[in-house]
């Protein structure tokens, strides 16, 4: 429980920071909190699982996985800020800071035991959310985005404390292992179980985008600053999962044959949603918002089989998910940033990118890289996040969803491609970039990873 | 280590010309490609025409899943392997007179590909299979799609989508068979493993169209071929070499690997339908040549036809066609590969690929009208040349397993001359053009390509043994697992 | 002893190896070589294979003797040698091969001497030799086959020998897809073979055909015939794949000799022959092989008697006599049909070189209307052609006249009508013949002025072999003297072995006797009709001295004649044109729709995309209501519905 104790803390010292007018520091201290954070993370690593706080947080290997997911995409968002945080709000302090409280949100969604700390986890998450996609406070699609999210998150956040209820009225109990235990007693449990999951489900694929509660997603994702796309779409939807995991596996997996269906259904829904709209969009960044509804497809298809593979599953696709994400936002934003005079549409358009191969070799091949990753191509990432979903799909036998998704990759080498070819293949009228070294380093990074897991997947696929 | 070193030495030689300066890059490729080629054919003396692997390695990759990094050469293996590395080096020598813009990544991308095709045909884990297989692809794609023609982008991404949605299909299969065997350590993808499972007659017929779609699109048969013409038109001829002269034969290579052994119920029920599709590709894409006047699309398409042949011999299931197919596979990449090169030849010195623009070549150019005709006559299957050997063995295997398919397949020894010598005719023969007015005579490093083409013609064409020989035990003994 | 030790060596090799080795040596120093050494090189090796078969002749002691050089195609149990076996019909067609090539070879010194390509030439006729010797010699029918199409390559390569002009390369491509679609026959034969019998060796085919358990008429020998002969139709020019042959005669006139008259399309007959146990079990194939013979050759004579250019008549007169052959092997008078391939060698090449001499004299002339009175100007050629113009005619005692006289016969036995088609296709070819020889030689000339001072006899390189053969076509029919004229029947003796293992499965195929008094009555009756055609042909050319008419006035049937029965209009109406069609049909249209599925699989996906795009709105409502939806399904699915 350090990381949550110790973000809190450092958080406010963070925050703290920003009234001594030094700016300069506000960078590297959260980077150093993050770091200091991480290694806490993984300190209890060989530690058997464990309960914190009266049972209300829970502790393992695959917590601190997700976790740990979580704590390094902030750390690398998190190191891509510099220069465009300033840019875009004048308190730069806050948004430090918000970020750190909104990890802590993410880690209690992924630690939770008992149901309370779910809702606490998301809502600490989804209200930093709402405050950062509004930070370009003079940016009108900005502000729109964030009272979109609000108003839609709420909503959500309805209906999940209405499940949540609906639980504890059929139960008794909040608690995750409760849960299980009631379920598994109760070979038939009453309507009013199933309609508290059912609820509570669709709260939490609110907050993954599973269709058809993603409308939000694209709008709030185009209209937020670059780098807190970044951020919603890589640790929003990694806690989410792991909350959504969590849940299933640890509470409901007794009534697989209940639920299983409306999973199969809502991962369809949501592949064909991400895949198939994202063909037509010109914006990459909103394409990479339908993108990022695609791989909650993927991550639902190994949720929906619920097999022994699954855990790992998700853990490896998270994170080769969520590298790739930072790598193309990286991309995008540091093009946006160096040939600044264009409007806001082309500079986050394919078109962007046209010309990259040549001028600037190091950036096409980052990009190509992580779009390789997200298209799921072999000596990549991304091809075992999806291999080690398909397994576990394959592993539970439901061939028919296995086709459709097997169907939705193709589309989706379609659209990633597009942006290779940009890269490569058309010619561009881009000036000099100057790629800041600490761009360089993170960009550097995700790309290594992306392919070191490519190449050796069980070093991370052999921990949990 | 001898099958690793296959693997590795391309993709070291890759890195070390990426990182070469472009004026130097072709002269390290042709040296690394010509140390691989020295490697294979120590290989090859060393290898004992038995049924087994040889020169193994193993190393554990993926533990969790069952994933080894391992391989080995059979007989199979090693015709494929010796085509391999065979035709890099010429395709590489083949781009000498033709300067390519950033020539160290171009030349990079020709030895990666060529260590992912080592991959293909040497991996004995079906999963290591499939990354070669899907690896293979990238690096040609950026060949044909950045140094290709003008309508290359929308071409080549077509293919690469293709052959991706085709090959996840496989990966399906691969993962499905994976979870069907058992062994002391859980579940193994060692494609021997594979060999001993027995699935009931549906699941094979599932299992067979998984594996038929990513083979049929990469070899391709028809009616998955539409990619293939515009994609080796618009391709730059060494990308067009390493296409039709060695990838398409992964998808032989995959059949022969996969489908045959693993599914036999599968090609009971389906066996027939693969053929007659085959076949008709054979009719279909001949017909088609006739009438062509790109010269690299009329080998395109011919060289689509040559390939239905192919696969009709291994869905044919018969030694014969087997054997065929594994000899055709060596025939039809030296004889294509010369051929599209002496497109290039003719190009690059008239500026166009329009037959009825060419004529009379031969009255400048004796010795390439002398290689053209070596390489033509073995495409069109003339007795003691390879082209012969290969197409011999796999109508008879068609025609073993079914008469009139058999039949109908040969009519590819009549329209592949109708294509063929209208090609030569129309270049080589009659007056000259003024495209072909002053038409250059080979320069060595052209002859240099041809010769060693051209040789090997007439060496499978004269003594075809010294390389069935080498395949029948790995041959027969898979298709003992068919017959069971 | 020697000739023994000679047997068991490898000398026999050399017969084909050495017109290898000359087309080895021409064929790469073909610009580098002086003129006359290639000549030397590439009549030398010629030669050499000639003399080696004469020794061969010498030493053979009436056994099939098998030469294995290597295992060539090994499968499973299959095992294709490459090897070489020596009987009395290869001797027969090795003499014929190497004799009569020798001679072309020698003649082509003098006709290729002003041609820029005669290195080029040499090491192609050698390279020919090579192809047609494996054929012969091969002991399987693969190695058949590779000499069958090796032919076929290499008469391709010569027709188109002058490549500038358009026309030949069109006629070389035509005469080679032709012989393709006989080739898939004789491919598919091989096929069944090899399914029937297990091997592709002549000795263990025809013993396992002959071992009984084949009956007479057996279907499946029935079908292996028949696609044999189907290989044969092609390459000897037999109906309806013989359409190439006249257009062939676009090649050097020694070509047209060699190839397309002696020896590469008698290569059907060859194979009959040498298969001649699988057809006597087939006598419903032979029925075929009788009728189609029949046929061709009395539509190739008709055609014949219209034509103007020299070596289209000849190429028609060898067509028609293809398809006599072909009418003795279906009536099982195989000795017969080997007699006529030799005689026709001889007077026919004589024919073409003889005409090969008449076009040199006249720089490059052709057409017959535009010659005349060349008698004078050219003696040796006009007696040499005189002679083999009776020859072919089947004057006595001409060679021609025995067997032709021989096969009729037979025929006569067989079927009496099927005989009155043949008479009446042999006084055409007479009557066409003397046309031909009187309008050509006789009468005035009718030539230009610079043509007829040019006129010249040709060089002793050319002549020579005139005489030899114009020897031989006078005396050939000597080695099948029948016993009606008190002769010795060697030939027939000679082959007789062969034939061992056909009369023992299908003995009524050689039953019946012809009273000596038949054969006289048949002997004078086609001399006397033949003697009938020359005298109406003198009538006409030399009492009357008519002139054939110009191309325009030509009307009726005989306009038909001349067109060739519009039969190259029809296949190019039938086939051609239609596979053109049909190629860019599906060029066009066929891919295009299969490309529609494909295609359209991209187009779907982004149709959908963009209207999947407009449930984007933008709107929260719209969302909040999407969601309401959501929910509302989700559980009225669970909880109503299931």
């Amino acid at each position: 429980m350090l990381p949550i104790v110790l973000l809190s803390i450092l958080g406010l010292v963070v925050l703290f920071l920003g009234f001594q007018k030094s700016k300069n520091l506000l960078l590297p201290a959260t980077l150093l909190v993050l770091v200091v954070v991480l290694v806490a993370n993984f300190l209890n690593w060989n530690d058997a699982p464990s309960l914190y706080f009266k049972s209300m947080l829970f502790e393992n290997k695959l917590t601190m996985s997700f976790s740990g997911i979580v704590l390094l995409s902030a750390l690398l968002i998190v190191a891509l800020t510099r220069g465009f945080i300033d840019d875009e709000s004048a308190q730069p302090a806050e948004y430090y800071a918000i970020m750190l409280f909104s990890v802590v949100g993410a880690i209690m969604m992924i630690g939770f035991e008992n149901l309370i700390m779910l809702f606490l986890g998301v809502e600490i998450l989804s209200v930093s959310m709402y405050v950062l996609t509004g930070s370009d406070k003079k940016n009108l699609r900005s502000n729109e985005a964030a009272l979109k999210y609000f108003l839609m998150g709420a909503f959500a956040t309805g209906i999940m404390l209405f499940g949540m209820a609906l639980l504890y009225g059929a139960t008794g109990s909040f608690n995750v292992t409760a849960l299980k235990a009631y379920v598994l007693t109760n070979p038939t449990p009453s309507v009013m179980l199933y309609a508290g999951l059912l609820m509570l489900l669709i709260g939490m694929l609110f907050k993954v985008s599973a269709a058809p509660f993603h409308f939000w997603t694209p709008d709030v994702y185009d209209g937020a600053p670059t780098i807190f796309t970044a951020f919603m779409s890589t640790i929003v939807k990694t806690a989410g999962f792991a909350a959504i995991y969590r849940l299933l596996s640890g509470s409901f997996s007794g009534i697989y044959s209940f639920w299983w269906v409306t999973m199969a259904a809502i991962t369809v829904l949501t592949l064909l949603a991400g895949n198939v709209t994202a063909v037509y969009q010109q914006s990459f960044k909103r394409m990479m918002a339908y993108s990022s509804i695609s791989h909650a497809g993927y991550l639902l298809l190994s949720l929906t089989a619920l097999t022994s593979q699954s855990q790992s599953a998700i853990v490896f696709y998270s994170l080769a998910y969520s590298l790739a994400t930072i790598s193309a936002f990286g991309v995008l934003m540091v093009l946006a940033k160096e040939t600044g005079v264009r409007s806001h549409e082309t500079a986050e358009s394919f078109e962007a990118f046209n010309g990259l191969g040549k001028k600037n070799p190091l950036l096409a091949f980052v990009l190509t890289v992580s779009m390789l990753s997200l298209a799921g191509i072999p000596l990549t990432a991304g091809f075992w996040g999806k291999f080690f979903v398909f397994s576990s799909v394959v592993e539970r036998g439901i061939t028919w969803l296995l086709i459709v998704a097997v169907f939705m990759s193709a589309i989706g080498v379609y659209y990633y491609f597009r942006a290779i070819i940009a890269a490569y293949m058309r010619e561009g009228e881009l000036g000099a970039i100057k790629v800041p070294t600490f761009y360089r380093l993170v960009l550097i990074a995700t790309t290594i990873i992306t392919l070191f897991l490519g190449l050796f997947p069980d070093l991370l696929r052999g921990l949990v | 280590m001898l099958t690793l070193s296959l693997i590795l030495i391309p993709l070291f030689a890759g890195v070390v010309s990426l990182i070469t300066k472009n004026n130097s890059a072709k002269q390290l490729a042709l040296i690394g490609a010509v140390v691989e080629l020295v490697i294979a054919i120590v290989v090859y003396t060393q290898f004992q025409p038995t049924a087994s692997h040889q020169f193994g390695f193993s190393y554990p990759w993926i533990k969790s899943a069952g994933i080894a990094f391992a391989g080995g050469i059979d007989g199979i293996s090693l015709l494929l392997v010796m085509l391999t590395a065979f035709l890099t080096p010429l395709i590489i020598l083949s781009t000498f007179r033709q300067p390519y813009k950033n020539a160290s990544t171009f030349y990079a991308l020709i030895l990666f590909m060529q260590s992912a095709l080592m991959g293909v045909f040497t991996a004995t884990d079906a999963f290591l299979f499939y990354l070669f297989f899907e690896a293979a692809l990238i690096p040609v794609y950026f060949l044909a799609a950045v140094w290709g023609g003008e309508n290359r982008i929308k071409v080549t991404f077509k293919f690469f989508v293709y052959t991706i949605f085709g090959s996840l299909f496989m990966l399906v299969a691969l993962v499905y068979l994976y979870y069907q065997t058992t062994s002391p350590q859980g579940h193994t993808s060692e494609i021997s493993a594979f060999y001993k499972l027995a699935l009931d007659a549906q699941k094979q017929g599932w299992i067979f169209w998984a594996f038929f779609i990513a083979f049929a699109i990469k070899m391709p048969v028809f009616p998955f071929h539409t990619w293939q013409p515009d994609t080796y038109t618009e391709s730059p001829t060494p990308a067009t070499m390493l296409l039709a002269g060695i990838m398409l034969k992964m998808g032989v290579y995959g059949v022969i690997r996969f489908i045959l052994p693993i599914l036999p119920l599968g090609l009971q029920s389906w066996g027939t339908t693969a053929i007659v599709l085959s076949v008709i590709g054979i009719v279909y894409g001949s017909i088609i040549a006739i009438q062509q006047r790109d010269m690299k699309r009329l080998i395109a398409y011919s060289s689509f036809a040559h390939v239905g042949l192919m696969s009709a011999g291994v869905f044919s299931q018969t030694l014969s066609g087997v054997q065929g197919a594994l000899i055709q596979m060596l025939a039809h990449g030296i004889n294509v590969v010369g051929l599209f090169f002496i497109v290039e030849i003719i190009f690059s010195r008239t500026k166009t690929r329009n037959i009825e623009q060419l004529g009379g070549i031969t009255q400048r150019t004796p010795n390439l009208t002398v290689y053209f005709m070596i390489l033509m006559l073995g495409s069109v299957a003339l007795p003691l040349t390879n082209g012969f050997v290969g197409e011999f063995l796999l109508l008879r295997g068609v025609y073993e397993s079914n008469v009139w398919m058999g039949a109908i397949a040969g009519t590819t020894i009549i329209l592949g001359a109708v294509y063929m010598l209208r090609l030569f005719q129309k270049s080589m023969f009659g007056n000259k053009s003024s495209f072909t007015e002053h038409f250059a005579d080979l320069s060595f490093s052209e002859r240099a390509v041809l010769l060693p083409l051209t040789i090997m013609v007439f060496w499978m064409g004269l003594y075809p043994n010294s390389f069935l020989k080498l395949t029948e035990p790995a041959v027969s003994n898979l298709l003992q697992m068919i017959h069971y | 002893m020697e000739i023994e030790q000679f047997m068991n060596s490898s000398l026999l090799i050399l017969i084909p190896l050495l017109p290898l080795l000359g087309f080895i040596i021409n064929g790469i120093g073909f610009r580098h070589l002086p003129k006359n050494l290639a000549g030397v090189i590439g009549s030398a090796t010629a030669l050499g294979a000639f003399a080696i078969s004469i020794l061969a002749w010498n030493g053979f002691d009436g056994q099939p003797q098998l030469v294995k050089l290597f295992d060539w195609i090994s499968i499973g149990q299959l095992n294709i040698a490459f090897s070489f076996q020596i009987d009395q019909l290869s001797l027969l067609m090795l003499m014929v091969v190497t004799g009569v090539g020798s001679l072309i070879h020698i003649y082509s010194v003098g006709y290729m001497s002003h041609d820029e390509g005669f290195g080029k030439f040499f090491a192609f006729l050698n390279l020919f030799l090579f192809f047609m010797l494996l054929l012969v010699m091969g002991s399987n029918y693969v190695i058949m086959f590779i000499g069958w199409e090796g032919v076929g390559l290499c008469s391709y390569l010569l027709i188109g020998f002058w490549n500038k002009v358009t026309n030949y390369n069109n006629a070389a491509r035509k005469a080679f897809i032709m012989n393709r679609i006989g080739d898939l026959g004789f491919l598919l034969g091989i096929f069944m073979i090899i399914q029937t019998f297990g091997s592709v060796e002549y000795l263990d085919v025809f013993s396992k055909a002959a071992n009984g358990s084949f009956s007479v008429n057996d279907s499946v020998i029935i079908i292996i015939t028949a696609l044999l002969f189907v290989g044969a139709m092609g390459k000897s020019a037999q109906i309806p794949l013989y359409t190439w042959l006249p257009d062939a005669m676009a090649g050097p006139t020694p070509v047209s000799a060699l190839i397309h008259a002696a020896t590469m399309v008698t290569a059907g007959i060859y194979m009959v022959i040498r298969s001649n146990v699988l057809y006597s079990l087939a006598p419903a194939t032979l029925g075929v092989v009788g009728g189609i013979g029949l046929l061709t050759a009395v539509v190739a004579a008709s055609i014949g008697l219209y034509q103007n250019d020299i070596k289209k008549v000849l190429a028609y007169s060898t067509v028609s006599q293809l398809g006599y052959m072909f009418l003795a092997l279906g009536v099982g008078a195989y000795t017969s049909a080997m007699f006529h391939v030799m005689t026709h060698a001889f007077f026919k090449a004589l024919l073409f070189l003889g005409a090969g001499s008449v076009i040199h004299a006249m720089s490059d002339e052709q057409d017959i209307r535009n010659m005349g009175g060349l008698r004078k100007h050219l003696p040796v050629t006009f007696w040499t052609f005189l002679i083999a113009t009776l020859a072919i005619s089947g004057i006595i005692p001409f060679a021609g006249f025995f067997s032709k006289d021989e096969i009729l016969a037979h025929v006569f036995e067989h079927n009496k009508i099927m005989w009155g088609i043949g008479l009446v296709t042999s006084m055409m070819t007479a009557f066409y013949m003397f046309r031909l020889l009187f309008v050509t030689f006789f009468g005035k000339f009718r030539g230009t002025h610079e043509q007829e001072h040019h006129l010249h006899e040709s060089p002793a390189s050319m002549t020579i072999p005139l005489v030899i053969l114009a020897v031989l076509s006078a005396v050939g029919g000597l080695m099948n003297i029948p016993h009606a004229l008190h002769g010795g029947e060697s030939l027939e003796h000679f082959m007789a072995p062969l034939f061992e293992l056909s009369k023992q499965v299908n003995p009524d195929l050689f039953e019946g006797h012809m009273e000596h008094s038949t054969e006289y009555i048949l002997m004078g009756v086609s001399v006397g009709a033949a003697v009938l055609s020359i005298l109406f042909a003198y009538n006409l050319f030399i009492s009357r001295n008519t002139v054939p008419a110009a191309d325009k006035d030509v009307t009726g049937f005989a306009k038909v004649l001349q067109n060739k029965y519009y039969v190259d209009e029809l296949y190019e109406a039938v086939f051609v044109n239609p596979m053109r069609k049909l190629s860019n049909l599906l060029y066009s249209f066929g891919e295009f729709l299969i490309d529609v599925v494909v295609n359209g699989a991209g187009r779907l996906v982004q149709i959908s995309a963009g209207r999947m795009r407009l449930l984007q709105s933008g709107e929260t409502g719209f969302y909040v209501f999407a969601m309401v939806i959501g929910i509302v399904v989700i559980l009225a699915w669970n909880f109503l519905l299931k």
